[in-house]
This record gives C-alpha cells, structure tokens and sequence, in this order.
C-alpha cells in the first residue's frame, strides 16, 4: 500500500475513467448485500480497485468440501467487455487448473459476457470443483485420476493443499 | 466524481424493498446504471445503446443470451426509456417519502419503548435495537396482526442465541461500534450521528434518537450551513456510495454503508454541490456534471438519427490510410503515420463509431467536440488501467484512489473483524434469505472466512 501525500482534488471526472470502477463499486455493493454462500470477494489495495482477493468454498460431495482456496482477479481497462485474469492463488489439484493456478474455463475466455461478473465467476468456478471437463484438462494426472483412483486422487489433493499452509 | 450515486439497494430499508428489484430490472446488466438510450437487441434484451454498441464491437452477440447479433438490428425501446424517465422523475420522492414514513414508524415505537421502560417487566430494547425483520414487518400493513405477530415470533426464536444484547456504547468509534455487534448477527440502522450525510458537525443528541436525527437533519440541512467549512481536499469519498466525508467520519460512514445502513437520498457533496441536489436526475455523465448546457444540443430527430448514423465498417477490409482518412475528417487526432498501428486506429474508429451512434439515440446528445474529448479519455483510461500503473500524470485515477483510500482502509478493516468476529462465533447461516433482513445478516456473517488476506 503506498502512501501519497498528493493533496490534488480529483479533477471533474472522466466518465471513462470511471467506467470500470464505477461497475466495480457496484459489484461491491451487490457483494456486501447479498453474498452467495460459500465465495467471497474483496478488492486487495485500496489504491487499486482492479485487483481483487476472491475465495470460494469446495461444494460438499466434492473431492474439495470444506477447503477454502484463494483466487486472484485482475480487471482490464475495458473490463466488463473483456474477462478479468482469474488465477487460483492456493495450491490446486483440478483437471482443468494447472500448477501455477491458471484456470480453464470457458466463460473467462471466449464464453464471456459483459453482463458476467464476479459473483456469477465465483459460481461458476465453484460447479467447476465439482464437475469438470476432463476432455480438455491442463492438469492431466488430476483429469487421470478423478475417475480412476479417487484415493490417489484424494492424496494428492491433500498434499497440494498442505503447500498453502 | 458523480456525487449522486443511486443504488438498487437504497430500497431495501424501505418499507417496500421490492422496488429493489423494480429499480434493477431498470438498469442496464453491462454498466449497472440506469438505461441511457436503452436498445432492444433482437433476441428482445436490453442495454444502454452505448454498452450493447461496445458489446457487439467486441463479439457479435448478446451479452445476455449469446444469441448472434448486430448493430443495424438495434431498436429503440421506447417504454423502457419512459420507465426510467419516469422513474426517475418520481425516484428521489418516493425514496424520501417511504424513508421518512419508516422514521415515524421507528419514532413511535421509540417513543412506545420509552414509555415501557418504566414498567419493570419491559424488555429494555431501543427502536435500533430490533432487528430487520421486525423493521420489515411492522412496515406491513397493519391490518394484518396475526400473522406479523406469528412471523415475528418465528424470528425471535430463530436468531434467539445471537439476540445477546450488546453492551451499549456511548462512544462512537467505529471499531467499537463493530465490537459491540460481533456477538450479534443484527444489523440494525445506528447511523452515527456524526455521519450525517451532508452536515459535517456532529450533531449532540442523545443516542436514542441517533437514527432521527441523522435523517431529519438531512432534511433540514438545505436551510442550515455546515457550522465548520471543510475544504473538498479534505473530503473523501466514499468506495460505496460515493458521498464524501471528512477524515473523522469517513470510516463510521463506511461501516454504516457496508451494513447497508446508509440514508437512502446520496447527497452532492460540497464539490459539485449546486448541480444534482434534488433534481430529478436528468443521466448525464459524471464528466458533464460541471459543464453548462452548451455542451449538449436538441435531441436527433428519426430523420438525422438515420441520416448521421456511422456504418461499422470491417477491419480486415478498411485500408489503414481509409481509417486515417476518416478520423481526420471527424476531427479525431492520429498520430503522423507509422507511430499508430492499424490497430489501434482501428480500435479508435470503433469507438468513435459507437459514442457517436450511441449519441445519436440520447435524449441529452452532447456536441461533437464534447464527444472527441470523451473518446481521448477512453483512450487514456484503457492503456492506463491496462498495465495497472499510474502512467498518465493528467490521469485522475491516482487521485481517485488517495481520495478513496480511508474508505477502502475502513472497508477492509471491517471485513477483518467480520472476519475475526466470525472465527470466534463458529459458523452460522442466516436463517432468511430472500428478505433485506436475511441479505444483511448474512452479510454481517460474511460467508466466507478467508475474506481478507493480507
Ligand atoms: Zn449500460
Ligand atoms: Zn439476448
Ligand atoms: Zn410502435
């Protein structure tokens, strides 16, 4: 967090300069008032409303129920015409996440929406957890195993999220 | 800075919170503002002309349904545009009607519980004290005892473990505020008396009429001048609703947005005071705000909507020095040749085709100089955001964000003691869901832990 002393008043105003973090604040708003269970979101840097903390709760009946794992999202300047960047932050074992946390999903490519935003992301990813596209997976031992070997499945899982800790 | 900042959410301390979802069926889903020139694509979806044009720039179809789509396509929709208009004619006075309505409503029960504080055996609970649903329904129609009686007996006994009464607090910091609720899912209205929303003293009542007399004196402040002149330097915003506070009650007013606590009626700040204060809001955009009504022109008749009307064009067809060529004759500044790719001309083009067509449907059109000057600071805001730095010294983000700051400090440390305060109470869920009562408890109990890392 950096710390300014600049005393300049904010000038006028750009309505674009604003755009994105005018839609944002609204988000936050929307967020702070009725919260999906199990997600949460938060922008990081109160210089920086661009860049948000986000975690979702593993849906029960999943390999995942009951772990909390950490996401980031980064807006662009055109947000919400183009997607945000959304990584897992907490250590994943999914086949459709890879090892640095990049996420395959197709709403946060070319399936996105303006109209989409970081509620409807958070539970999307969230169905992700518990159903995945083992068809296209960036994780392809996770993609192996799901079916296969639930156990082994399940180690390797645990060992992945103890590296959070 | 747009001081007025409406919100779907103003609604849900009324008596009638369903005009939330009213309010949110008249905003548009890209940007969230109320419909400005609202399109009706051909799917039957609608969007502000300038948000579905950006849309369908960026893939040609409906944001809503994915169903293909195209600009030519694009109908008025006249009744949503009167809907808004009207609404938001009548948007300012209902909200202050229904509020003031709940006033009177919390006032008398005050007033009823002071009289019962008397008696021994009366439970010792103040107006804001009680927790939503009981707002809620004693805002019913009161010809419906039973079942506001029934109802409200479910409810006590549902948020029975969590109904300990907190300590009561003289002091009004906001860390203690947020204490004195951790054991306690109630968000219930204490407004700080210092955050009155466009008085800036602190007003010396006694804290059971907190609640009071931070809306009435929102009321009477038009006729009363702040007794200590605050400078706009010294104001900051607030990351919620955008009303600007000083530093000693900018974080109080933050907690109390974040509960959804605020007085519904955002109030200008002293900045840009003169311009929106109780006017129904005609929707210009923040920049014009200041700007006089030389910056604007008589609506486009059909006839010059169709006549002035920029085709799309396509990029892999259009020459570059084409592109040039029709920036230039818009008055639109490219650089000397071979600085700027064909990209980025093109992208230039794309948006100056979308603000002009999109011009061409508001009922406020802007003059055309008025409309480059808006494309050079979309073009400045994308690189600027895009690489997340401030580049741009003219850019006023870094000032937005200092201005903000306190508030996203409070913002966050709020979420913290949610946080923490949820740790030591163990899980829970809030027991109603679709009611304001039940969005705010679960806000309080912010769902998940990890909220905030830092
Ligand atoms: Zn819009
Ligand atoms: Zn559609
Ligand atoms: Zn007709």
């Amino acid at each position: 967090m950096s710390v300014s002393t600049s005393t300049v008043a904010p000038a006028a105003g750009s309505s674009n300069t604003t755009n994105v973090t005018k839609r944002l604040q609204k988000e936050l708003m929307q967020l702070m008032m009725s919260p999906s269970p199990g997600t949460s979101a938060f922008p990081d840097d109160p210089c920086n409303l661009l860049k948000w903390t986000a975690t979702i709760v593993g849906p029960d009946d999943t390999y995942f129920a009951g772990k909390t794992f950490k996401l980031s999202f980064t807006f662009p300047g055109d947000y919400p015409l183009q997607p945000p960047t959304v990584l897992f932050t907490t250590p994943m074992f999914h086949p459709n996440v890879d090892m640095a946390g990049r996420i395959c999903l197709d709403i946060l490519k070319d399936k996105w929406s303006a109209v989409y935003n970081i509620q409807s992301i958070l539970l999307s990813l969230q169905s992700l957890l518990g159903e995945p596209n083992n068809k296209s997976p960036l994780n392809g031992q996770a993609a192996q195993l799901w079916d296969e070997d639930p156990k082994e499945y399940k180690r390797l899982l645990e060992k992945r999220h103890q590296e959070a800790e | 800075m747009d001081a007025d900042f409406p919100d779907p959410t103003d609604w849900i301390q009324t008596p009638v919170p369903g005009l939330q979802a009213l309010e949110t069926s008249l905003r548009c889903q890209v940007c969230k503002e109320l419909f400005t020139a609202p399109k009706v694509t051909s799917c039957g979806h609608t969007f502000c002309s300038l948000c579905i044009r950006r849309c369908l720039s960026a893939s040609s179809k409906c944001p809503t349904c994915m169903k293909p789509d195209e600009e030519p396509r694009l109908r008025d929709n006249i009744v949503v545009s009167e809907l808004v208009s009207s609404f938001n004619t009548i948007r300012k006075s209902l909200l202050d009607t229904l509020v003031a309505k709940e006033e009177a409503r919390k006032q008398a029960e005050e007033e009823a519980e002071r009289d019962s504080r008397t008696r021994p055996k009366a439970e010792k609970r103040s107006s804001y004290d009680l927790d939503d649903d009981e707002v809620m329904e004693d805002a019913e129609p009161v010809h419906r005892p039973q079942a506001k009686k029934r109802r409200r007996q479910d409810t006590t006994t549902l948020r029975k473990p969590q109904e300990t009464e907190p300590p009561r607090r003289s002091t009004r910091t906001s860390s203690q505020r947020t204490n004195s609720r951790a054991g306690s899912s109630q968000v219930i209205a204490i407004p700080d008396s210092d955050d009155d929303d466009d008085d800036f003293q602190p007003i010396e009542e006694s804290s059971e009429s907190e609640f009071q007399s931070s809306s009435r004196a929102k009321r009477k402040s038009a006729s009363r001048a702040p007794d200590t002149p605050t400078k706009d330097s010294d104001l900051f915003a607030c990351p919620l609703c955008n009303r600007r506070k000083d530093q000693s009650t900018i974080n109080p007013h933050v907690n109390r947005c974040i509960e959804g606590n605020r007085s519904p009626s955002p109030t200008p700040g002293p900045a840009n005071g003169a311009s929106s204060a109780g006017t129904p809001l005609r929707r210009q955009p923040a920049t014009f705000s200041n700007l006089s009504r030389s910056q604007h022109r008589a609506p486009y008749t059909v006839e010059e909507r169709e006549k002035l009307r920029l085709p799309k064009g396509n990029a892999s067809l259009a020459k570059e020095a084409d592109i040039r060529k029709k920036l230039r004759d818009h008055g639109i500044r490219c650089d000397v040749k071979g600085k700027e790719t064909k990209q980025i001309l093109w992208t230039r083009l794309q948006e100056w085709t979308n603000l002009w067509n999109a011009n061409l449907d508001s009922d406020n059109p802007k003059l055309k100089h008025v409309l480059i000057k808006e494309l050079e600071a979309y073009e400045r805001s994308q690189a600027t955001q895009k690489h997340s730095v401030v580049q741009d010294k003219d850019f006023e983000r870094e000032a937005w964000s200092n201005t903000h700051k306190p508030g996203f400090d409070a913002l966050i440390a709020n979420a913290r003691n949610t946080v923490s305060r949820k740790k030591e109470n163990g899980t829970e869920t809030s027991e109603t869901s679709d009611s304001a009562a039940g969005a705010k408890a679960e806000l309080n109990g912010m769902d998940s832990p990890e909220v905030v890392e830092v």
